[in-house]
């Protein structure tokens, strides 16, 4: 069972990895993945997926498609965790 | 003939079906078919060459793994639909009907020449849209060259999304062995013959797959300051299309008015929208069943998945479907005549140009002029009397 910070942890890995950053400690919970570090639009589904495959989750699409921080992410993954 | 059978761990989206049997041309040359089961969950793949039956089988199973690896489908959304007041029966055999009367000769793979009321309906179609993009949108218009430089459609992102649809010009390669061994094998012969391809140059330049593209690289460098810049162009554009290529629906060369857009992002989404309610409010006016859907592009093979998920996700597209006679099976059909696309910063970021410090956003709505003449002869015929009477005698005079 991966626990909150670890999952933080990995998110903001998968965060830095698509936003091609080296230093995943930079990133600000609040910060828009898209708008502010960069991650295009276009590579969503990739961010998805990672999330899905490396943290063992299914997210629905809606939700994913308004989680739009390191925050509203390792919210929305805690809250779809185990379903 | 011979007919394999590729049976998925799953069934798939419709959409995903539709792409992969249009894609699955691309695959092989000895492709001539692949038609999914009810479940669509088994292809039926129709192979030309028993001798080369194995080598394209495996490249349409390679085909449909980077498809469907990694897809994720989004439903599509219906934002609007029209019903028609005349009420006559869609015409099952438009093409044929209108070639009678010589409106369409077809004159070569994928491409027609227009006359007579399907070259007046283009016309004023056109003619209507180019007027209000000026009057209601301040659009400049443009007129564009066929060849688009090679380079400027590799930044557009063409070739990595699209390769399989680009059309490459080129000629004989500056050599005069070359030059007269064509000549002395095209007098020897009944009918054409193709150059040994090593006599061919290298392509610089692709004959245009969109009008907008045309448009991006002169805006390098620019700052946009006024509240939006819009400009307006007619012109050919291309997309070969294998063995799809069919009548007015697919053609390889085809006519697009375009409306092109770039600012910032708040009045370009504005434009877009208004952009649909003129074409909404022309489709209308011409009677036409209708619907408006989201949409995505056809993304060739492992680009399909991330790019259509991008698209959907974001309303990027949307197109106008207006409906046209149904296939062999009888499955009703509409043909995606107009759309409007949002492109984000990507050519703004591409091609360096800005709106308040900021890359530039764009946006294009595009009409197919010969998609346009199909539905609307589908749908009223060539008798004058079906159709609106604000269109009758511009169109039959």
């Amino acid at each position: 069972m991966v626990g909150g910070e670890e999952t933080e942890g990995r998110v903001r890995a998968i965060v830095a990895r698509l936003a091609r950053r080296a230093e995943d400690t930079e990133i600000r919970r609040d910060a828009d993945v898209y708008r502010e570090l960069g991650i295009a639009s276009s590579v969503a589904l990739e961010l998805l997926l990672s999330l899905e495959d490396e943290l063992g989750v299914h997210l629905p699409d809606v939700e994913f498609n308004e989680a739009r921080t390191i925050a509203a992410l390792c919210d929305l993954i805690e809250k779809w965790r185990g379903r | 003939m011979n007919i394999v059978h590729i049976e998925l761990p799953a069934s798939i989206s419709e959409d995903l079906a539709v792409e992969i049997a249009k894609q699955a041309a691309h695959a092989s040359r000895a492709v001539r078919a692949l038609r999914w089961d009810p479940a669509r969950r088994v292809a039926a793949v129709t192979i030309d060459d028993a001798a080369r039956s194995s080598l394209a089988e495996d490249k349409v199973r390679r085909l449909i793994t980077a498809l469907v690896a990694r897809h994720r489908p989004l439903p599509k959304r219906v934002l609007t639909t029209s019903v028609r007041r005349d009420r006559g029966p869609l015409v099952r055999d438009v093409e044929h009907r209108l070639a009678q009367i010589g409106a369409v000769r077809p004159t070569g793979p994928g491409t027609v020449a227009l006359s007579g009321p399907a070259l007046a309906f283009a016309h004023k179609l056109d003619a209507l849209v180019a007027a209000a993009a000026r009057d209601r949108f301040g659009a400049r218009a443009d007129a564009y060259p066929a060849l688009l430089p090679a380079d400027v459609l590799h930044r557009c992102g063409y070739l990595t999304s699209f390769p399989h649809a680009a059309t490459m010009a080129t000629h004989l390669t500056e050599d005069l062995d070359a030059i007269e061994r064509f000549r002395a094998d095209n007098r020897a012969s009944r009918a054409f013959a193709p150059p040994d391809p090593a006599a061919l140059a290298a392509p610089v330049a692709f004959l245009a797959p969109a009008v907008c593209y045309h448009l991006y690289p002169s805006l390098e460098g620019l700052s946009i300051d006024s509240p939006l810049l819009v400009v307006t162009a007619e012109g050919r554009c291309f997309r070969y299309e294998s063995i799809h290529m069919r009548g007015l629906l697919r053609l390889w060369d085809f006519s697009m008015r375009e409306i092109i857009c770039a600012g910032p992002e708040p009045a370009v989404a504005a434009a877009r929208d208004r952009l649909l309610d003129l074409a909404l409010e022309i489709a209308r006016d011409l009677d036409l069943d209708l619907r408006v859907e989201t949409a995505s592009d056809p993304f060739f093979s492992s680009e399909y998945a991330q790019k259509t998920y991008w698209q959907t996700r974001n309303d990027l597209k949307l197109e106008l479907l207006l409906d046209i006679p149904p296939a062999d099976d009888d499955r009703p059909r509409t043909a995606a005549a107009s759309s409007f696309n949002l492109h984000e910063d990507h050519f703004g970021r591409t091609f360096g140009f800005t709106a308040g410090g900021s890359p530039a956003f764009t946006g294009c709505a595009a009409w197919g002029l010969s998609r346009w003449v199909l539905a609307a002869f589908a749908q009223h015929g060539l008798d004058p009397h079906r159709w609106p009477e604000s269109w009758r005698s511009d169109v039959f005079s």
